[in-house]
């Protein structure tokens, strides 16, 4: 279901949604989590999975989502917001069923459920390798501002400036240095030694 | 371009065409250059994942706890500051109009500082008491604030809790309070330097005390990298001449 006009695609997510999903402020993600969640349940049933399971695979779709928020895919998606949270949770459950061989019917049935929501792909994780796991103990001891300025630079892929205007900082060069500081930080904890 | 500046454009996925050969150059011929890149791209991966793990946690708590933590944003705040300066500004004009008293000083400058902590990054625990703090603190409800900004303290001493409980102090007029907090943590060097000299200042005016208070603004003056409170500082600092 495409929307085209003079070859220009409508976007049919919402981009305040975009921006509630990446701003993460706990009000507004309460009430979008809230609005869908009990149809998403219900939505779930036809497929045989219970509801604490449904719950996991509710939150585990709205971070995918969210994911997608942040890398900028939902901007180029074709569907709302709410196909595309359900379509995600859709291939999910058919993980799920599939990770624990419930072969014997869900498996190929939750392919002819006629919902009209179209599976949705996404990448699974990959196993944290151990430099990563190493990596994120020290991250962890970093100050909770240094590891907020890097999330926004590394994950988000913020510039300096966006970084300024989102953190209240007094303009680029402090940020800069601060960033740098924050790097430094990291390398100095990862070159001592364990007491 | 530094190597530098060449893998933080590599991070961000914005590398021109001519600086990608340059980087693909550089990672096939230097070792430490390979290194540093490695170290970057993983950094990158450990900020999503944690990034990922904040946001989990988040939805469990939202799963656990369905009212909606609501956050009704406020002006109550400035009309009552507002009000405050009115008033002392008048008490001023009927009673000293050659010099302020610092009583007066303290109340044309001092506003609490506003909210910037809106978490990105969350931490596991300790969320919901942060959200409560901050909204009772932008609420205006200034008790309660101190109140949970303690609970907070009593885990980890935070400078930016820290910061934000001294703001209250002032406010609920203990600045002898909040003069230790903001002294202690001036070392610290983030992005609360320049106004904890701010409000240091404000808290030694407040608590009579001007000449500390113009030591205190000359060295937020001497700040290089900041223009924060600059103006103030400086008419401030005539004013208590």
């Amino acid at each position: 279901m495409f929307f085209y006009l003079r070859g220009i695609e409508i976007y049919l997510v919402n981009p305040s949604l975009i921006h509630i999903l990446t701003n993460s402020n706990p009000k507004d993600i309460s009430t979008l989590y809230y609005k869908y969640r009990a149809a998403f349940l219900n939505f779930g049933k036809r497929y045989g999975a219970n509801t604490d399971i449904m719950v996991d695979i509710y939150q585990e779709a709205f971070i995918v989502i969210r994911k997608h928020a942040i890398q900028g895919r939902l901007e180029q998606v074709d569907s709302s917001f709410k196909t595309y949270l359900f379509g995600i949770g859709k291939r999910m459950i058919y993980n799920y069923h599939k990770q624990r061989k419930h072969t014997v019917s869900l498996d190929s049935e939750i392919h002819i459920i006629n919902d009209k929501v179209e599976e949705v792909d996404f990448d699974l994780a990959d196993e944290p390798s151990i430099e990563q796991k190493l990596l994120r103990t020290f991250f962890n001891k970093l100050g909770k501002r240094c590891q907020e300025m890097l999330t926004l630079f590394y994950y988000r892929g913020l510039t300096i400036e966006e970084i300024a205007k989102k953190s209240g900082y007094e303009n680029t060069n402090v940020v800069s240095s601060q960033k740098s500081r924050c790097l430094k930080q990291l390398k100095e904890i990862i070159n001592t030694p364990e007491q | 371009m530094t190597p530098q500046e060449l893998i933080s454009k590599h991070i961000q996925n914005s590398l021109t065409p001519d600086e990608q050969i340059e980087f693909d150059r550089l990672l096939k011929s230097d070792i430490d250059f390979k290194k540093e890149v490695d170290f970057h791209e993983t950094l990158k991966k450990v900020t999503e994942d944690k990034d990922d793990r904040d946001f989990r946690s988040l939805l469990s708590e939202i799963e656990v706890n369905p009212k909606p933590i609501t956050k009704k944003r406020s002006v109550k705040w400035w009309y009552l500051a507002a009000s405050i300066i009115v008033i002392l500004g008048l008490t001023y004009f009927l009673t000293n109009r050659l010099s302020p008293s610092n009583e007066v000083l303290f109340a044309q400058y001092f506003e609490p500082y506003r909210n910037v902590t809106q978490p990105v990054v969350r931490s596991e625990v300790n969320e919901n008491l942060k959200a409560l703090a901050f909204n009772s603190y932008e609420n205006a409800k200034f008790e309660k604030a101190l109140e949970l900004f303690d609970q907070m303290l009593a885990n980890t001493e935070d400078p930016v809790i820290l910061f934000y409980k001294s703001n209250v102090l002032l406010q609920l007029d203990q600045a002898e309070m909040a003069i230790p907090i903001l002294t202690k943590d001036t070392a610290t060097t983030d992005s609360f330097s320049e106004k904890r000299y701010w409000y240091l200042a404000l808290a030694y005016l407040k608590t009579n005390n001007p000449q500390k208070a113009k030591t205190t603004l000359e060295l937020l003056l001497n700040i290089s990298d900041s223009e924060y409170k600059k103006k103030e500082a400086k008419e401030l600092l005539k004013k208590l001449d």
